[in-house]
């Protein structure tokens, strides 16, 4: 049986609740993902000032409290300049300082380069995600509605349902190209210490 | 109907935490063996979700008015202790592809107590809230471990094996529960 256990799944799977919640439109997705690469990019230069050997397990929680304060900061900006965004998705900017996948650059074995491509792997797949969502849920592109009168958008995909199909969906088509040979997932190796059983 | 068990209801189906707001998934996918151990596992975890967010608010609601922008941050220790206290009773030891596994109890828990602090309820609603939140996240697990054990006995193709299936099938669950808002 083919084994799929590549940076994508790890990824899609630590990431699951910014890329489900965040994903109802671009503006969104695009939100969601700004306050994800701050959160990790500053906690990892965070976890290399502190001493992690003196703070042992606690350290984690450090970071989370960091991590969550920055979160809460970017929320309340939101409020401020996208209420729309806040109104329907503010919970997930707040939740992104919880993702498991934010504080993934903070563990010593994880480089630079390979944080930086799950950054990436994370923002195309929200990006895809959102851009499907709101194109069939809503009948528009980044906020310009291209549906004329008289002609209704596939509302379910705008709830939760469409957020768990399309990515189920994209998930599904991302191993298929695999297994096909389309993709080569020696670009998506993981690093000693990441494998999951 | 009473109003209040009428929100409790909602809150358990239309509403369930897992399913419209995509609160605990990855939690329920990591944390599912077999249906069997699932059953006692979910109460584990929906008592654990109840009590941190019982916690929580209640402390949040003992803030004064000025110190109210502390509500993350104890949304957060209590959370973080509720998953300490589950940590101790042999739950979320060990990673998940390189992370500790107790980061994946935190979002539920956050998410409900925000959910719920936003909503502005009264003690009584609170309660119940919380309470139909957590029974709604043990259907929602039970559900996510039948799902887990049947495809992993099916003949299917790798490609469609365990995450991916179960998102797909947790979207019909989404859009099958969409038909009981008309009783709200």
């Amino acid at each position: 049986m083919f084994k799929f256990n590549n940076m994508v799944e790890q990824v899609l799977l630590l990431g699951l609740l910014p890329i489900l919640g965040g994903s109802r439109d671009l503006l969104t997705a695009v939100i969601i993902t700004v306050v994800f690469v701050l959160i990790a990019l500053l906690s990892r230069m965070i976890s290399r000032i502190i001493k992690v050997e003196a703070l042992a397990d606690a350290h984690w929680i450090f970071l989370l409290a960091f991590g969550i304060s920055i979160a809460y900061v970017c929320y309340l900006a939101t409020a401020y300049l996208y209420p729309e965004v806040y109104q329907y998705s503010g919970m997930y900017i707040l939740l992104v300082g919880v993702t498991p996948l934010t504080y993934l650059g903070c563990k010593e074995e994880v480089s630079f380069s390979s944080l930086w491509k799950k950054i990436n792997i994370f923002f195309v797949t929200i990006l895809l995600v959102a851009f499907i969502r709101e194109l069939l849920g809503f009948g528009s592109i980044a906020g310009r509605s291209f549906l004329e009168v008289g002609y209704a958008p596939l509302s379910i995909f705008g709830h939760s349902a469409g957020g768990f199909i399309i990515l189920g969906t994209i998930w599904i088509l991302f191993r298929w190209l695999a297994v096909m040979g389309k993709i080569d997932l020696k670009h998506f190796q993981l690093e000693g210490a990441e494998t999951n059983e | 109907m009473n109003e209040l068990f009428g929100f409790f209801l909602e809150t358990i189906i239309p509403r369930n935490m897992m399913i419209a707001y995509f609160l605990g998934v990855v939690l329920a996918v990591v944390e599912t063996r077999g249906l069997r151990s699932s059953l006692i596992k979910g109460i584990k975890f929906s008592l654990g979700i109840f009590f941190a967010a019982i916690l929580g608010l209640l402390i949040a609601d003992l803030l004064v008015l000025e110190l109210e922008f502390l509500v993350v941050w104890v949304f957060f220790l209590s959370s973080a202790f509720i998953s300490l206290v589950l940590i101790f009773f042999g739950e979320l030891q060990g990673e998940f592809y390189g992370m500790p596994k107790f980061f994946l109890f935190l979002a539920p828990v956050i998410g409900i107590q925000w959910i719920i602090f936003q909503g502005n309820y009264d003690f009584a609603q609170m309660v119940t809230g919380v309470f139909a939140n957590a029974l709604g996240y043990y259907l929602a697990y039970v559900l996510v471990a039948t799902i887990k054990e049947q495809v992993k006995i099916s003949e299917a193709e790798s490609i469609f094996k365990l995450v991916p299936v179960i998102l797909i099938a947790l979207g019909v669950a989404a859009m099958a529960i969409q038909g009981f808002f008309f009783l709200y």
